[in-house]
């Protein structure tokens, strides 16, 4: 047992050693106390690799997720951002809409009501009536 | 028994400016139909939107625009119904009639052979809670109700200026339409 032992543990150590060697290695270095660091060494790698297997996976599978979700996120923003730049044009649209509307009613307004303040302008040319009085009033104020 | 009449003194008001909204109203539904005539409803929410629209305008942040604006912010609602190649002066007379004047001061009445417009107002507290201008011609007929709590200086505002914002805009358009 113990040449056979030697034997892989060489094959090991010049890296020549199958899957199948190495797996019988262990159980020899386990039921043997002739190389104990060896020994540590193996259930070490052993433990190494359980590790391995437990935390890099899930940590594999957990981002996969949320960089679909970020995916999501991403295009649901997009979108809010587009429709609110789309809403706000319309809604701009709309109140200048009403605005002309607005401004086309005033305008109804103000023209009719011209009607009216354009025939008042007559009035502001009696005010020449008093002229030929203020003038005879100067010339007696001159004397 | 004080508190009782005074609130049915207030009530009976009510009810009369009530029927005098009604009046118009049923001018208004009676030709809503007709073919000949045009509508336009401004409703409050429109004039917020146009008063919104002032205030986003950044182009138009002069005196004038301000003064609009306030202009805007008291007006409630406009009405306005109208047609053309009518016999106006008809509708004229009809509006006449059904509108009961006691609610109305005449404000401007100009009349000639061929046309008669005339601006009347429904004050309360001292504010003029509607104008209502009626205008008929041998070829046209409007009626316009603007509804609203504003001053007689707003009015004077209205009649005065002609370079408001948005008003050159408007009638460049109407020149174009023409």
């Amino acid at each position: 047992m113990k040449d056979r032992l030697t034997e892989l543990l060489d094959k090991y150590w010049q890296g020549e050693s199958s899957l199948p060697e190495e797996n019988e290695l262990r159980i020899l270095l386990k039921e043997t106390d002739s190389y104990p660091e060896l020994n540590e060494f193996f259930s070490g790698i052993d433990q190494l690799a359980q590790m391995d297997m437990g935390t890099i996976q899930p940590e594999k599978s957990r981002r996969s997720v949320f960089g679909f979700f970020l995916k999501i996120a991403a295009v649901f923003i997009g979108l809010v951002i587009i429709g609110g730049l789309i809403y706000s044009d319309y809604h701009h649209r709309q109140q200048e809409k009403a605005f002309l509307q607005v401004m086309e009613a005033f305008a109804l307004i103000q023209t009719n009501m011209e009607k009216g303040t354009t025939e008042l302008h007559i009035m502001s040319e009696m005010h020449h009536l008093n002229k030929a009085h203020e003038l005879f009033n100067r010339n007696e104020l001159k004397e | 028994m004080r508190k009782l009449l005074t609130l049915v003194v207030l009530l009976t008001l009510s009810g009369t400016v009530r029927a005098q909204d009604d009046a118009i109203v049923k001018f208004f539904s009676k030709y809503m139909e007709d073919d000949r005539f045009s509508r336009v409803f401004i409703s409050p929410k429109m004039m917020q939107m146009a008063g919104g629209f002032l205030k986003s305008d950044a182009a138009t942040a002069d005196p004038d625009s301000k003064d609009l604006g306030e202009l805007i912010a008291k007006v409630r609602g406009i009405r306005i119904l109208s047609a053309e190649k009518v016999n106006g002066k008809t509708f004229y007379d009809e509006a006449m009639s059904t509108l009961s004047k006691h609610k109305y001061e005449d404000l401007m009445d100009v009349a000639d052979k061929d046309s008669n417009t005339k601006f009347m107002v429904r004050e309360e507290n001292g504010l003029v809670e509607e104008l209502l201008m009626l205008s008929g011609t041998r070829e046209s007929f409007t009626l316009l109700s603007m509804l609203g709590n504003f001053t007689y200086k707003d009015l004077n505002m209205l009649a005065d200026k002609t370079n408001m914002p948005g008003m050159d805009e408007y009638n460049k358009g109407k020149k174009k339409n023409n």
